[in-house]
């Protein structure tokens, strides 16, 4: 193949031995074990013990009733030879066999299984047709698609070639070296034979030997370096993918480079041109970089001059771009973001930050944090001015960092400077939140603008289409509220940041808080916690996605206890009978449920429960202040005892209705307060437990 | 390594693509930002029609320039471009073997084609392709035109478009354009220093933004009028004279982004609109290219 891009080619590879591993089973065709190679130009698969031939198959044909087959007489009709007669075959050897529907003649064929290499003619370039690309192009006479032009294609099987043809390409032994130290022409035997020889030829066909080879020059190359790797997963992986024949150069910098900031060198060397950075003792960068080539030697040390030369100029461009950028204060280019689309119905970035700024009065408040307010403010007023920035131009991927750069070197405080610095912090659901608490603030903001906004113009994300990414906004306001321990109202926040974008829909609220709904349930299942307990916890409410967030915790360290399972299975009666009776378990319906009357209380066990419901009410009401759930939820299944006896001894649906009600009252009751921390009947509780 | 000047390698391609059955265009006498957008490439990869053809391209892109004082960075700089239509199967080796042609020793060199997709959204024009790098150096963009104007290509072009001065400052190592030898003689800074610090103040500072906006809105109705005449040609060159003056503008900073997407869109209007009547008067023409399979014979290198 020509160069396939390095982020596709891996999973190609694994849809190529995927797919043709199932056609081959679904005709009958198990293969042993499979060996996966891959390169920027080759996908190399190979499946051992494959049969040579289909297994035999026995069909039964079904035929005729057998009262139409046979007359009186019991001699054969028509129907009887025809059947016969259109299978090929005399009729001794049709026989009878019994359905649920009577006798029917029928006939057992034995199918006589294909050669291997006939079918494997036909599987192999369905198996390549079928592999699906993120963007593919034709070229060939036939518009076949692929990632980029297929040129040649060896297929063997046992040794012979197995003809076929696909995008003008007829399938052959031969394949191609290395484009500029291998043959062109190389005669393949067998699987063993291929490794070989493109080996000899300069290609590692087995990704594992690139990445091995790669790491081992890397470490090496540092510690010639006098330093060590900064490791980079990532970046490592795709020059594993861009190499047939790997090795490392080490090349350098001038020093008077290092005045840039670390982040801006290493994004310099990382995306533009794929190099590794590496680090002293301390943490700081060396002025040198990895190259990783595709060649195994550098003989004349003709490569490693020109990786510095490119650099070089990639670096002095870096460096005209700080001294430029500065000479203007970060917070002067604000007016500039008037011409900055943020998002074509929600303005441009001036107006956003605009709308960022009248939010946080309000956050800050809210969040208890009154004196961070005029750093916040300072923050907000420049952090989205790096955008234009010719640096940020030139490195997008530095946007933020960047205008965190400019602020500190402008002298304003890490307060100020890391909220800016921190602005799209957290990258996503695995990455670091923002590391003080301004920048949480300020994220926050930032991110609650965004999603509620796109709410508001419809802009709404449904099923795999989410333009702006507004999911994981809204995944990085709960992870910013867990990771900080900020506990904030979402109702309240999604109304002042409503109310910032003026005239909205009316019912944009209330998809906010469904959406949120959905973001928590996907984050808490993405943290660990089981399905049935966030259920529960939601259903609770979740207003507060902190406090969710503990009451949740609280639940699944207690879930196991044997009391609370009782308790809990125990609960779905109190949830049905108060169903049936037309009572509300919604904790948000409020105390709509009548006062219990203790006098109409008779019996022992109500009498119990009532008691041991009193009892507790005032030390949960006071662990819930505390948000101590753990507390809480034990307190509640201390009642286990009382709640098993009055289900025993006591009919709820008494005759009298007064009683009836009474006893209702009194499960309503019990509920409310059990259902403020979590509903607690949502958990599954397994048999046997 | 024997080192090049400008003109020697522009004269080495001209050979190799010459014995490639290329047909040596000159530069088209319209401002472009890049060769893809003379006519040799963008209306003649249209239709089923084989065509072989290479050329300089002068490009210009205002805001790219830094009045002379940065070492890589011009508003205008030189691509060699080549069409091979339909690609052949050997294209990529077709393109190494010119890179030999001008001396680079490939096995002392890291070379390599890395994912980069080439799309123009003013034409409607977008294909896959690589960025060509050597030793880290972007030297070559490598397209298989998948779309131009709007328009499905069949069958699919190579696009070859060599950096002229990358590859010249490769092969004579140097960190400056400004350095590289136009001549024997004659350096580029000689020739083109001046040019980049007039053309850097213009472009940014002295622009007449007013006038250009006037002059957008005269081109872009003239270039209508035409394609609805089926003066396809002279239609397409308003074409591009509004897709440099937006370029004008934009470096002048004249356009907000908000802005930007429209412009963007009118002028892709009308490259569609010349693309499909283009397409339609060759066909009404035969295809006049059509028979001719003996055009692009490749010789092999003596």
């Amino acid at each position: 193949m020509e160069e396939i891009p390095a982020s596709m080619i891996a999973d190609a590879a694994e849809q190529l031995a995927g797919r043709l591993a199932a056609a081959l089973l679904e005709h009958r065709l198990p293969a042993g074990k499979r060996t996966l190679w891959h390169t920027p130009r080759r996908i190399i698969l190979g499946l051992e013990d494959i049969p040579v031939r289909q297994s035999d198959l026995e069909e039964t044909i079904m035929g005729p009733p057998r009262r139409v087959a046979y007359d009186a007489a019991g001699k054969p009709t028509r129907a009887a030879l025809g059947f016969a007669e259109k299978n090929g075959v005399s009729l001794a050897r049709v026989g009878v066999v019994e359905t649920p529907k009577g006798e029917y003649l029928s006939l057992v064929r034995r199918v006589r299984g294909e050669p291997a290499g006939r079918i494997l003619a036909r599987l192999i370039p369905e198996a390549i047709g079928s592999i699906q690309f993120p963007k593919t192009m034709h070229w060939s006479p036939d518009h076949f698609r692929f990632a980029r032009p297929v040129r040649w294609i060896v297929a063997l099987f046992g040794g012979r070639v197995v003809r076929f043809r696909l995008a003008d390409v007829a399938s052959s032994r031969y394949t191609s070296g290395h484009r500029f130290l291998g043959r062109r022409r190389i005669a393949v035997r067998s699987l063993e034979s291929l490794g070989e020889a493109l080996q000899r030829n300069a290609v590692l066909a087995d990704p594992a030997q690139r990445r091995a080879r790669i790491e081992a020059g890397l470490a090496e190359c540092a510690a010639r370096a006098g330093g060590r790797l900064l490791e980079d997963a990532a970046l490592l992986e795709t020059v594993v993918n861009l190499n047939e024949a790997p090795s490392v150069v080490l090349g350098n910098f001038e020093e008077r480079f290092l005045a840039l900031p670390q982040e801006i060198l290493i994004t310099v060397m990382r995306e533009h041109q794929k190099y590794f950075s590496v680090l002293d003792g301390e943490g700081r960068l060396l002025p040198c970089f990895l190259a990783v080539v595709n060649l195994f030697s550098d003989p004349g040390g003709d490569i490693q001059a020109g990786h510095e030369r490119v650099l070089r100029a990639r670096l002095a461009d870096a460096a005209f771009f700080w001294e430029t950028d500065r000479r203007q204060a970060l917070a002067d280019r604000a007016p500039a973001l008037r011409n900055v689309l943020f998002q074509e119905k929600l303005g441009s970035y001036d107006e956003k930050s605009r709308r960022v700024l009248e939010l946080l009065p309000r956050l800050a408040e809210a969040l208890g944090r009154r004196e961070w307010l005029a750093d916040l403010e300072t923050a907000a007023r420049m952090y989205k001015c790096d955008l234009i920035t010719e640096m940020v131009k030139e490195f997008t991927d530095l946007q933020g960092v960047v205008g965190g750069l400019y602020a500190r070197a402008e002298g304003y405080p890490e307060t100020v400077w890391r909220a800016v610095y921190e602005q799209y912090y957290p990258k996503s659901t695995a990455s670091p939140s923002p590391s003080t608490g301004h920048g949480a603030v300020l994220a926050l903001a930032d991110r609650l603008d965004t999603v509620t906004g796109c709410f508001a113009i419809g802009l709404v994300p449904s099923g795999s289409g989410d333009p702006f990414a507004v999911r994981r906004q809204g995944n990085g306001i709960l992870k910013i509220l867990f990771d900080h321990r900020l506990s904030l109202s979402l109702g309240r926040a999604i109304e002042w940041s409503l109310a910032a974008h003026g005239r909205v829909p009316a019912d944009t609220a209330a998809e906010l808080g469904r959406f949120f709904e959905g973001r928590l349930r996907f984050l808490f299942e993405e943290m660990g916690f089981a399905y049935d307990c966030v259920h529960a916890v939601l259903a609770a409410g979740f207003d507060d996605p902190l406090d969710a967030l503990d009451r949740l915790r609280a639940l699944e360290e207690i879930r196991q206890e044997a009391d609370f399972l009782s308790l809990a299975s125990n609960f779905k009666r109190v949830v049905n009978i108060l169903a049936k009776a037309g009572e509300g378990t919604d904790p948000a319906a409020g105390p709509t449920g009548s006062e219990v009357e203790e006098s109409l209380l008779t019996e022992t066990a109500e009498r119990a429960l009532y008691r041991s419901f009193l009892g507790i009410r005032p030390e949960v009401d006071a662990a819930r202040r505390r948000h101590d759930y753990v507390r809480t939820l034990r307190l509640m299944a201390s009642m286990r005892g009382a709640v098993d006896t009055f289900f025993n001894d006591v009919m709820v649906m008494a005759e009298d209705p007064a009683t009836r009600r009474n006893r209702i009252a009194l499960l309503s009751a019990i509920s409310r307060l059990f259902n403020s921390v979590a509903d607690i009947s949502r958990i599954v509780v397994e048999k046997g437990a | 390594m024997r080192s090049k000047n400008l003109q020697q390698i522009i004269l080495t391609l001209e050979r190799f693509w010459d014995r490639r059955g290329c047909v040596l265009q000159q530069a088209y006498d319209v401002e472009v930002g890049a060769g893809t957008m003379a006519p040799e490439t963008f209306l003649r990869v249209l239709g089923p029609e084989p065509y072989r053809v290479a050329y300089v391209m002068p490009s210009r892109r205002p805001t790219d320039g830094r009045y002379g004082d940065n070492p890589n960075r011009v508003q205008k700089h030189h691509q060699y471009q080549v069409i091979l239509k339909p690609a052949p199967a050997d294209v990529q080796d077709l393109y190494l073997e010119s890179l030999a042609a001008l001396g680079i020793d490939l096995g002392r060199h890291d070379l390599r084609f890395e994912e980069d997709n080439w799309e123009s959204p003013t034409l409607g024009a977008w294909g896959v392709g690589w960025q060509v790098l050597l030793d880290g150096l972007e030297i070559t963009q490598f397209t298989y035109f998948q779309q131009a104007g709007g328009v499905e290509l069949d069958p699919t072009s190579a696009e070859i478009t060599y950096g002229l001065e990358r590859i010249a400052t490769f092969i004579a190592q140097v960190d400056s354009i400004y350095d590289l030898g136009w001549s024997d003689d004659v350096s580029y800074r000689d020739i083109r220093h001046r040019e980049e610090v007039e053309f850097s103040r213009y472009n940014f500072e002295e622009a007449n933004v007013e006038m250009l906006f006037r002059l957008f809105a005269l081109y872009e109705e003239e270039s209508r009028r035409l394609a609805a005449m089926d003066l396809v040609l002279p239609a397409y060159d308003y074409c591009l004279k509004c897709s440099h003056t937006f370029n004008l503008l934009d470096a002048r900073g004249a356009i907000s982004v908000t802005e930007r997407v429209g412009i963007i869109a009118r002028v892709r209007q009308l490259a569609c609109e010349v693309a499909r009547r283009y397409l339609e008067s060759r066909e009404r023409q035969g295809f006049p290219l059509l028979g001719r399979s003996a055009l692009p014979q490749p010789e092999p290198a003596s």
